[in-house]
């Protein structure tokens, strides 16, 4: 039986022959679970399936040694004691689930620190496998672990692998069969001091246990007295005066806070271990790429080489979107010319089929050959990790616009997918520093804008204007932000790793590319389809001349564009790479080169779409974490931007053209 | 006994960190990225605003990024 959440049993049915066993891989940020379950799950694969935007974590079958083995790979942790919403979703699922074995990933080059989290895994109970990973980026270093040792010490097999150059894979399924099939060992625990130890007996019969799965009762134990808000909803108090005359005890015996107290017995032990089992040999000289590194982190060649790599993101966009359009185009006008030998017998028959025609061609012919580098470019970014090294920069601005420090990756995001980075501002305490990150970020072209941008810029006025545009909606949302600030207390810092640049995996980046567009497929496609198809038939009954015409005195007058940009403006709150083919549509042109815009009016138009409403996915989540009072002024502020920003370039730009 | 707080070192400055100040959040998550009292840091990279980089020497020599505003809550000894 496999529980997916406390109370959700899967039916039997659908498991194998005999009960699968669950793996869940865990390790801190960039330790490289990601690269394991990957190689991992190249080991003879029986089925794969990837997470969308709203499961967090992926999972995988795979046989090993003629067993069904499923293996779930968590969003790294630093700590069981979480301060990020992705450490709050892999103790939440250690909790609930039950999980056969953990592998517990560590990079080998950060081993010291690895072990505080190894301790911390070890309470949970669960049979563990150390998988020492960058083992060879380790030895390069001069850095020596004794797996030996450390398995005497801890009780958990550790097998030193690289998972990217696929070394050491088999030796470690060998260790994980071992511990889910013949002899699982329970990892040893750190023996907090006598009295800690003591008072964790006494409770132990203070409370219950509500889920039903390996974590031991001890590991429960010791969250009440430590850290009780994350395991609140996971226990039955039986004796409230017990558990808090315990916490006294410990705050009067050590004087300090309780978790100061763990944390401080956790450490000391950690270091043990490492001096135990680790050496290290050669001196700790700079390589090529730390060099390199702190070229991209001092902040004056940072932000050039910040600023290059973005005009170069944007470059190849342009070139590599263009360049696919190019080839999509042809062929699509080839179907498009079949279809319209069709002719349908009724005008409403043809209507339909010429909608969702035109609604699969924008998709593949437009949005696509721009989505495509765009989401390859960034999986490159992600991967070798500069990114962290962009939020780093960054951090040092937002500070003087009075923005907290902790939504700089929140805003990194929003260059994705507006919806996630939403949901990462979670991670602001101050309810009125994450309103604020929230309403900002929603004014970052996430990646079906930047489509919509790059699409437009490509086919009617060049790519300066797309830099332009970019340069101009920065400033905005550090204007607006500075002002709205004005109103807010002074933000705290950011305290974050940042890790060291590393060579990425292509197999990688293709599969997070393939995913992310098997997923625009999924999720986007149909909507793409439908909303044209809705545009096509409100056509064949002449709504959208309605529409346009109650828009047409906003539109023409104040933004000053023609009135057909009415309904592909109402239609982009849908999705908004829905504007760009229907705009196309509206003209009654197949080619976006087509469009009969001017220059000034294609710039005021794309600068209106970044701001004026964000899109419904978006709006509902702002609704749910929100309410409906700071929706409603998070669209009154974007209609607002959107105008003055857009009538601002309308005046600026026409007596130049 | 401290000689200055982390934002006050200099570029490459070599410190031992006395105490953290911070609230309860700010030092789970230095402990947990690996900075607690006793630990040797360097600072790698410092400027006149925005946050501090330093690398951990006592462990592992991870950098980490800390805002001007919790570095201002790190007492530290100098120990070049």
């Amino acid at each position: 039986m496999q529980e997916l959440q406390s109370g959700v049993v899967l039916p039997k049915k659908l498991k194998s022959k005999t009960s699968t066993k669950t793996i869940a891989l865990v390790g801190q940020p960039n330790s490289g679970k990601s690269t394991l379950f990957n190689a991992l799950s190249d080991v003879k694969v029986s089925t794969a399936n990837f997470a969308g935007t709203t499961v967090e974590y992926k999972e995988t079958t795979i046989d090993i040694f003629g067993n069904d083995v499923k293996i779930i790979d968590l969003p790294g942790i630093y700590s069981l004691n979480p301060t990020e919403p992705a450490e709050f979703v892999t103790l939440e699922f250690l909790l609930n689930n039950k999980i056969d074995l953990l592998v517990n990933v560590i990079d080998s080059t950060f081993a010291t620190r690895s072990f505080e989290l190894t301790v911390e895994l070890s309470e949970l109970g669960i049979p563990m496998v150390i998988a020492l990973n960058m083992s060879d980026e380790a030895n390069r270093k001069g850095i020596s672990i004794d797996t030996q040792k450390l398995t005497e010490i801890l009780n958990i097999p550790a097998v030193k692998i690289s998972a990217l150059y696929r070394k050491g894979i088999y030796e470690l399924l060998q260790s994980i069969e071992e511990q889910i099939f013949f002899e699982p060992r329970k990892p040893k625990q750190l023996n907090f001091t006598f009295h800690i130890e003591r008072l964790l007996q006494e409770i132990s019969d203070s409370f219950e246990v509500k889920t039903n799965t390996q974590v031991n009762k001890r590991f429960y134990a010791i969250k009440i007295l430590e850290n009780f808000n994350i395991v609140n909803h996971l226990v039955k108090v039986l004796d409230d005066t017990k558990i808090k005359s315990a916490c006294e005890q410990i705050i009067h015996q050590h004087q300090t806070s309780i978790f100061e107290a763990f944390a401080y017995e956790r450490h000391h032990y950690s270091m043990e271990i490492s001096h135990k089992v680790i050496s290290y040999s050669s001196t700790t000289k700079l390589n090529f790429t730390e060099k390199l590194d702190l070229l991209f982190l001092k902040p004056l060649t940072g932000y050039f080489f910040a600023t290059l790599f973005f005009a170069l993101y944007f470059f190849l966009i342009f070139i590599v979107g263009g360049w696919l359009s190019e080839i999509f185009e042809s062929p699509l006008n080839n179907l498009s010319e079949e279809i319209s030998k069709i002719q349908s017998s009724t005008l409403f028959g043809w209507f339909v089929i010429d909608g969702i025609f035109q609604g699969i061609s924008g998709a593949i012919g437009i949005v696509l050959p721009y989505f495509l580098p765009l989401l390859f470019l960034t999986a490159i970014l992600e991967e070798t990790g500069y990114m962290s090294r962009i939020a780093y920069l960054m951090d040092a601005i937002f500070h003087r616009i009075g923005l907290h420090g902790k939504s700089v990756a929140s805003f990194v995001m929003g260059f994705g997918c507006t919806v996630p980075a939403v949901y990462a501002t979670r991670i602001i305490e101050s309810r009125r520093d994450r309103l604020l990150a929230s309403v900002l970020i929603n004014f970052i072209p996430c990646s079906a804008r930047l489509t919509v941008i790059f699409a437009l810029t490509t086919a009617l006025t060049g790519p300066i204007w797309a830099v332009v545009i970019f340069a101009y909606v920065l400033v905005a949302i550090a204007v607006t932000a500075k002002l709205l600030s004005l109103f807010l207390p002074k933000p705290i810092g950011l305290i974050m790793e940042i890790p060291p640049l590393r060579i990425p995996s292509i197999s990688i980046i293709f599969k997070k590319t393939y995913y992310k567009i098997l997923e625009f497929f999924k999720v986007a496609f149909p909507f793409l389809i439908l909303g044209s198809l809705v545009l096509s038939i409100l056509d064949y009954f002449h709504i959208t001349q309605i529409i346009n015409n109650i828009f047409q005195p906003f539109i023409h007058n104040v933004l000053g564009l023609p009135k057909e940009l009415g309904s592909p403006l109402v239609f982009g709150f849908l999705r908004k790479e829905l504007a760009v083919f229907m705009t196309a549509q509206s003209f009654g042109v197949s080619n976006l080169s087509d469009i009969p815009l001017t220059i000034p009016q294609v710039v005021t138009f794309l600068i209106f779409i970044v701001f004026y409403l964000p899109c419904v996915s978006t709006t509902a989540v702002f609704w749910k974490e929100f309410g409906w009072k700071h929706l409603l002024v998070t669209i009154a502020l974007g209609l607002t931007l959107s105008t003055i920003s857009a009538v601002l370039f309308r005046f600026a730009l026409t007596p130049f053209f | 006994m401290f000689d200055m707080l982390l934002s006050e070192a200099n570029n490459d400055q070599i410190v031992k960190i006395v105490s953290i100040e911070a609230g309860k959040g700010a030092k789970q998550r230095l402990y947990a990225l690996g900075i607690h009292p006793d630990d040797i840091v360097q600072v790698v990279s410092k400027s006149n605003f925005g946050p501090i980089l330093v690398k951990i020497l006592s462990k592992d020599n991870a950098r980490i990024a800390i805002g001007r505003g919790i570095a201002q809550k790190i007492k530290v000894e100098n120990i070049n």
